[in-house]
């Protein structure tokens, strides 16, 4: 048999198999290069995220106080926090954020702590209608990708439904999500084919599909390439 | 051929190309483990340490040596390679300082080498150490003054890191720069290697998908012309079709028969009458035409590469017909030599 007719034959049944996840590669890969990255992780969102210490240090409880406060911390760091300096340190209990002047011990965040790190780094228009503290890990947000909880979650009222997490420990901004990086997650874990995670590219289903790809995108070619090759005199014996 | 085909073709061509470099590094860069392209496999686990800071000391003192104009970002007291340290991150610059002395911790060439020999597990020794000034390609995710450490083992290792705070930035083998490689291919950033938002790929992708829908649409058609039809080979698989072939000149002529649901192309090329072809039976090379009597109903395939003539008299693409029960197939003497049925035309 004509081996062009055998390509013809398993091209086709090739096709059906993987045809279908090829147009959902390219439909994802569209929108992943066409969109922004900058604009998917919310970089528009969000500001003053990294503000510089405006207190004179001679001022500030020093390190060496907080020290002894904390005998078993490993790190301390000074850091300016919603506009003011602040100690954020870790030691055997996690993350702990105290006030740089009075060592008013912050953390955990409160309600309405987490809605004042919200207003302030937000900025777009919009309101905030819900503030839930999570600490279910078992029923994170998918959107979390993982994330250790607790976490503040805030959600604002904007065009792209914009969430906030803040660690009500370290009282950080954690991530910030929104209507289009939801779409590119989505997408993300089409295009790598792991429907569980949406973060491993070495799965068996991603590779096999790949290799059928690869097969596909080359006989594709071929056939392509005869049929450009051989369909010349054809059409010009027609139009005679 | 006018210059739109012209245009029309090569931008098949080299999308077509594109569509096969995508695959392939796509399956490369699922193939290749990616904790391994990420060098993690050949570092040394941190230690977590569990001792405590001495206090600090001096800060004020190490805060007034620091160069007026640039303004404090971050100030933190840890530890670095058992040393109590303090590091203060300015707009411009990272410091570290030992928490004790205050004085200021140079990572110069020997120090990066201790550095980057602690953290390697892998074969080899240090050839080289240089100078980072600006990011490299190999480096292009991180930014300030670094250190390159190279290993003289198989995988060519690098080992990068930053000359300001000793943070291993990035630890590069030869299975990553083919990994890098692809990904270049894959993100059609030639040149940086790192934005996929380039115009190129944003073009090429769209295009693609335009190719992609078109394409699809001929599958469909195909499926309703009974490529993918399941029933109708089972409901005729001990049908019975018989047919003659005979030449033009009326020198061939002889009968056959053939069963189940196979295209008249196929049947002709089983009894060993090899048509013309150059699509390989797919209904777009227009090449597999034979006249027919009786023809089954032309289908808009047969009107796409047949003239209406042609279908008047009978002819038909023989590689999209499956019945053809009782009719006399008439082929070109040309096909017939004189090794009788052994002439290949192709
Ligand atoms: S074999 Fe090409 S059209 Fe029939």
């Amino acid at each position: 048999m004509n081996i062009r007719f055998l390509i013809r034959k398993y091209h086709r049944w090739l096709a059906l198999f993987i045809g279908l996840q090829a147009l959902i590669w390219i439909a994802s890969g569209v929108y992943m290069v066409t969109v922004d990255l900058d604009y998917i992780h919310g970089d528009q969102l969000a500001h003053k995220m990294d503000e510089p210490i405006r207190e004179n240090y001679q001022n500030l409880i020093s390190f060496a106080e907080i020290q002894q406060l904390y005998p078993s911390a490993s790190k301390i760091e000074l850091v300016q926090w919603l506009g003011a300096a602040h100690y954020r340190l870790s030691d055997d209990d996690g993350s702990h954020l105290i006030d740089a002047r009075t060592a008013h011990v912050i953390s955990p965040l409160t309600r309405d702590d987490a809605l004042r790190v919200a207003e302030y780094h937000f900025a777009q228009e919009g309101n905030i209608i819900n503030i839930t503290l999570l600490t279910d890990q078992k029923n994170a947000p998918s959107e979390l990708n993982g994330r250790t909880l607790p976490l503040w979650q805030v959600s604002f009222d904007d065009e792209i439904a914009s969430n906030f997490y803040i660690s009500p420990d370290s009282g950080i901004l954690v991530t910030r999500r929104h209507e289009y990086w939801r779409m590119f997650d989505f997408l993300w874990m089409l295009h790598i084919m792991d429907y569980e995670n949406r973060t491993d590219v070495n799965n068996l289903l991603l590779i096999i599909s790949s290799i059928l790809g690869v097969i596909l995108s080359i006989s594709g070619f071929w056939l392509l390439f005869y049929s450009f090759k051989k369909s010349r005199p054809q059409n010009v014996r027609r139009d005679k | 051929m006018s210059i739109l085909r012209l245009i029309h073709r090569w931008v098949g061509i080299f999308l077509g190309l594109q569509m096969i470099l995508w695959m392939v590094s796509g399956f490369i860069m699922s193939y290749y483990d990616h904790d391994m392209v990420e060098g993690n496999h050949l570092r040394k686990a941190p230690i977590r340490s569990s001792l405590t800071l001495t206090p600090v000391n001096d800060l004020s003192q190490i805060l007034a040596s620091l160069p007026l104009g640039e303004q404090i970002l971050n100030i933190s007291a840890e530890y670095f390679r058992g040393q109590n340290i303090v590091k203060i991150r300015t707009d411009h610059a990272t410091r570290m300082f030992d928490a004790k002395s205050g004085e200021y911790i140079n990572i110069d060439a020997d120090y990066a080498k201790t550095i980057a020999r602690d953290d390697f597990t892998g074969e080899g020794d240090i050839t080289t150490v240089s100078e980072i000034i600006a990011p490299t390609l190999e480096t292009r995710e991180s930014n300030g003054p670094g250190w390159r450490v190279d290993f003289n083992n198989a995988e060519n290792s690098s080992l990068y890191l930053s000359a300001e705070t000793g943070q291993i930035w990035e630890r590069r083998h030869d299975q990553w720069r083919q990994f890098d490689f692809f990904w270049m291919l894959h993100i059609m950033d030639y040149q940086n290697r790192k934005s996929f938002n380039n115009w190129i790929v944003i073009l090429a992708s769209w295009i693609s998908l335009w190719i992609a829908l078109t394409g699809f649409i001929v599958l469909f058609e195909s499926l309703s012309k009974g490529d993918f039809n399941f029933i109708a080979p089972l409901l005729a698989r001990n049908k019975t079709t018989r047919f003659t072939v005979k030449s033009k000149d009326g020198h061939f002529n002889k009968s056959y028969s053939s069963k189940g649901h196979h295209t008249l192309f196929r049947v002709l090329a089983a009894e060993n009458i090899n048509l013309p072809t150059s699509c390989g039976g797919g209904g777009t090379c227009g090449l597999c035409r034979v006249q027919l009597k009786p023809a089954p109903k032309a289908t808009p395939i047969d009107y796409r590469k047949l003239s209406k003539e042609e279908i008047r008299e009978g002819y038909r693409l023989s590689c999209q017909h499956h019945q053809f029960d009782k009719s006399t197939i008439s082929l070109p003497d040309s096909l017939f030599g004189k090794s009788k049925l052994s002439f290949k035309v192709d």
